[in-house]
């Protein structure tokens, strides 16, 4: 489920199944939640990698209005012109080439279901999309309209439209455990989701927490119904204003879950060019430079279909997990 | 005779070296006694520039390097030149500039950004190493370092190029910051026609491949 790059330049993902000795080619989903640039890097490299894999899209995106958008702007050699864009016109294009399996997402579709025999029974498992909603996929359309090139208008880089309503959020059910990843998706869609979903069944055990852990994003009526107060969560940094997650916003989700991790460092990381010229240049002027992506990390969840309730928790590389009193992280990154 | 006239005494060295350069208009006023001098001023200006005459004055504007003949005065037949000049008073002639101090820009860094947001005095901008660093960093930057022609340009969005070095010359170095922002094309009707033409096509053969049953 999504894409971003590692320190080499690779979807972090591929490198991820490699280390796990797990062939790309036993890869069945590929499912893109959305086009920000936070979440696609390297996403067709995956599909290339992953020959068997289906790729999930939000039904919204193949619209003619969101392929105008991505073939207008994803084909600018701009350095920082719509990598999103670029990334998922590619995406597209591949798609397209290689006559590759693809599924929509829209709210309430099974895009993935699987029977494994065990000794204690067959336990069944689906992937269910919870969104887009018809409404939000609606709403989100009519702002891309505005986008959209005209005569005239100035080639400029596109902002990434808020809120994010075309954000894809899966549904996990594997026997009798629930896992919810919540994409970016924001306020106004986990009210539609909760307004109209026939899928949601139980509460989830775990839960990859949606856009960042902000405030837009925490829907407290989904939470209340569909995320036990004793779940795991996860929630990956978003290193660039407005900064994700604040420390207000780690203390409200560690409200409503046992423990919080996060996948990568959430202090800002400062940066200071080597040359000294720049050096003095910026200490002059009062600029201070920020890395965009911190050193990756991840934070890796398992447990056994029956028997215990827990999740156990490995940390690797720099992820880290937040004091539930200080609401700051516990400590310096660590790994097992 | 020409007072205070500002001619240099090696006319040779500087027609080959002002030849590439624009120069300055000279305003030759010319007294009684000036045929003989003009002559050799003539000689001297129409070296290096376009000889002109005028009612009341002879101009010399070496705006070209290409040199023209000067009128019919050229060989400064004694005489002839304040038959067709006014005497006057504060003749001048201005030597071409002397040649500019050469200043080398030498870029130590070169980021190219976009503006994310934009408040009272700064600008925050996600930004892409070009030159030098290539990591990908975001700041904040104040609105003062932006080229006063660009300010207007600075508009969520836009694109633009930091570029950080500083000029070697003569007189030593002196470091640089310049923020110069990018004027964006413009769609023209034919790139908008055939974007919406293949984004269009693209669509129609991405829902001919959709398969809506679950992986199993």
């Amino acid at each position: 489920m999504d894409s971003c790059l590692d320190e080499k330049g690779l979807p972090a993902a591929l490198s991820y199944i490699d280390a796990m000795s797990i062939s790309r080619e036993d890869v069945e989903l590929l499912v893109v939640t959305h086009w920000h640039d936070d979440h696609v890097r390297g996403f067709s490299a995956l599909i290339e990698a992953c020959p068997n894999a289906r790729v999930v899209v939000a039904n919204a995106l193949t619209t003619d209005e969101f392929q105008t958008l991505a073939k207008a702007y994803g084909r600018s050699r701009a350095k920082t012109q719509q990598p999103g864009l670029r990334e998922i016109d590619r995406v597209f294009d591949l798609i397209v080439s290689e006559r590759r399996s693809v599924a929509y997402a829209v709210a309430d579709r099974v895009v993935w279901t699987r029977d494994v025999q065990l000794a204690g029974g067959t336990v069944r498992s689906t992937l269910s999309s919870l969104s887009p909603t018809d409404v939000g996929s609606r709403r989100a359309l009519l702002g891309l309209q505005r986008l959209l090139p005209r005569p005239g208008a100035s080639k400029r880089r596109l902002p990434n439209p808020s809120p994010n309503d075309l954000s894809i959020v899966l549904w996990l059910s594997v026997g009798s455990h629930r896992v919810v990843l919540g994409g970016d998706l924001e306020n106004a869609g986990w009210a539609e989701i909760l307004n109209s979903s026939t899928l949601l069944d139980g509460t989830a055990s775990a839960i990859k927490v949606p856009h960042h852990g902000s405030e837009g994003a925490h829907h407290p009526p989904f939470w209340n119904d569909h995320v036990d107060r004793s779940s795991t969560a996860v929630v990956t940094p978003y290193a660039r204003p407005p900064f994700l997650p604040k420390k207000s916003d780690v203390v409200r989700v560690l409200g409503a879950v046992s423990n919080l991790h996060s996948a990568g460092p959430t202090d800002r990381v400062k940066f200071e060019p080597a040359d000294r010229v720049v050096q003095r240049t910026l200490r002059e002027a009062g600029v201070q430079l920020e890395r965009i992506s911190g050193p990756l990390g991840q934070v890796r969840l398992r447990r056994s279909i029956h028997g215990s309730t827990e999740w156990a928790v490995e940390l690797i590389g720099n992820s880290t997990t937040f004091d539930r009193a200080a609401g700051q992280p516990a400590g310096p990154p660590g790994s097992t | 005779m020409l007072t205070e006239p500002m001619v240099t005494d090696r006319p040779d060295a500087m027609a080959s070296e002002q030849l590439s350069r624009p120069a300055v208009l000279i305003d030759l006023a010319l007294d009684e006694d000036t045929p003989t001098v003009g002559a050799e001023v003539i000689e001297l200006a129409s070296r290096f520039g376009r000889w002109r005459s005028r009612e009341n004055s002879a101009s010399f504007t070496a705006a070209t390097p290409e040199l023209e003949s000067p009128t019919d005065n050229r060989e400064g037949r004694p005489g002839s030149w304040s038959e067709r000049l006014a005497p006057q008073r504060d003749p001048m002639l201005v030597a071409p500039a002397p040649p500019p101090i050469r200043e080398q820009f030498v870029a130590r860094q070169q980021w190219e950004g976009y503006v994310e947001s934009i408040s009272s005095d700064e600008f925050f901008a996600r930004l892409v190493g070009v030159i030098g660093d290539r990591d990908e960093v975001s700041s904040a930057i104040p609105m003062e370092d932006v080229h006063p022609e660009d300010t207007d340009l600075v508009q969520v969005g836009a694109v633009f190029y930091w570029t950080i070095g500083y000029y070697e010359g003569p007189s030593g170095r002196r470091r640089s910051s310049d923020v110069r922002f990018r004027r964006m094309p413009r769609w023209s009707k034919r790139d908008v026609d055939r974007t919406l033409g293949e984004a269009k096509l693209r669509a129609e053969r991405l829902r001919a491949l959709t398969d809506d049953s679950p992986a199993s």
